[in-house]
């Protein structure tokens, strides 16, 4: 479309009565035509009320907390923890396979185990340098090892 | 038909960003300060008048504004320059919104409602003022789907195929969108003024 859109359709189009097809062609007119998007605009019924809206001021200090926000780091440990839930449900899902029992308390037992092991996992991606967390795994670990241990223990006594 | 069946695509790459905020933008991913402090200066103020229209809260606007300059900053690399660099600060401006609009609605089923100062302003006295009130408090009526795309068209100046190709969605549902919004503003405003004048 090369001419000038048609008073009709400028109308049409301020009024939102075009179909589909000629909205589209008129608007891709209108994107390349400075000329019919301001009489599009003076058709507009709301055009002094759009002109009239007063522009708002951007906050004092407001790029300076931008550059502040920016040195600060970002934060992933939520996102991290995502997939090393999935793990977390994978590993624990192995160790109570081993342990046994009864299938509703292992659902429990495997939601519970599932979120720490995922919860630990995360930490310890995110703060590997920090010695609480190193010993909190540790000590998580070693409970699981003394449970895992228990169990067998006391499913060989059954046994014999 | 996509969002790319009426040329979107094409006729946003024949209108890339200007050449020196291409400039700027290079410099600022190669750590150039001075250019990252241009790019947040030229476009805090729209993305701050979008997100204020879009969430009505000068706090939320404000939170929504940095974060979104923020997420402009440490993405830069991913921006690619035959899309106007405004639209694509806009893309991301309108998703933080989203976001900041969700977790407002999370804290409003738990924390008291808001109080709303409903008296006139020294600005809504005079007439275009009060015009303008009237259509602050008609956008404010309007779903969040409708007000976006009259904010972009008619705050912003980004132009049709540009708002489709953010929304991601073919040219023709976006005009039916802006129709519908244009509409029902309308109605919404006459409301407001048949209800100021009685």
């Amino acid at each position: 479309m090369t001419r000038h859109l048609s008073d009709d359709l400028i109308l049409r189009f301020a009024e939102g009565d075009l179909g589909e097809r000629e909205a589209v062609e008129a608007a891709l007119h209108i994107d390349d035509c400075p000329h019919c998007a301001a009489r599009v605009a003076l058709a507009e019924p709301l055009a002094e009320a759009f002109a009239a809206m007063p522009d708002p001021v951007l906050p004092a200090g407001f790029e300076q907390a931008v550059f502040e926000a920016l040195d600060q780091p970002e934060a992933t440990v939520a996102a991290l923890q995502i997939p090393w839930l999935g793990i977390g449900m994978i590993l624990s899902a192995a160790l109570l396979m081993m342990v046994g029992g009864e299938p509703t308390a292992m659902l429990w037992k495997l939601a519970a185990v599932a979120r720490g092991i995922g919860v630990v996992v995360g930490l310890v991606v995110n703060h590997l340098p920090s010695p609480a967390v190193v010993l909190t795994l540790a000590a998580t670990l070693a409970f699981g090892c003394s449970l895992t241990a228990v169990r067998l223990l006391g499913l060989s006594r059954e046994s014999s | 038909m996509g969002a790319h069946g009426y040329g979107g695509s094409l006729a946003l790459r024949l209108e890339p960003a200007p050449v020196d905020e291409l400039a700027f933008i290079t410099a600022a991913l190669e750590g150039d300060a001075s250019a990252r402090a241009w790019l947040v200066r030229k476009h805090s103020t729209p993305v701050f008048r979008f997100c204020l229209r879009m969430l009505g809260n000068q706090e939320d606007a404000q939170d929504a504004a940095q974060e979104t300059m923020v997420k402009v900053l440490r993405n830069l690399h991913r921006y690619r320059s035959d899309w106007r660099f405004s639209t694509w600060v806009f893309g991301i401006a309108r998703n933080t919104c989203i976001d900041e609009h969700r977790r407002r609605k999370r804290r409003r089923t738990t924390s008291e409602v808001e109080v709303v100062d409903k008296s006139a302003s020294p600005y809504e006295v005079t007439e275009s003022g009060m015009r303008a009130e009237r259509l602050r408090a008609a956008l404010d009526e309007l779903p969040p789907l409708y007000r976006e795309v009259l904010l972009l068209y008619h705050f912003e100046q980004l132009k049709y195929r540009e708002i489709a190709e953010l929304l991601e969605l073919p040219l023709g549902t976006v005009m039916n969108r802006i129709f519908r919004a244009r509409k029902k503003l309308r109605v919404i405003y006459d409301e407001h003024e048949a209800g100021g004048n009685a």
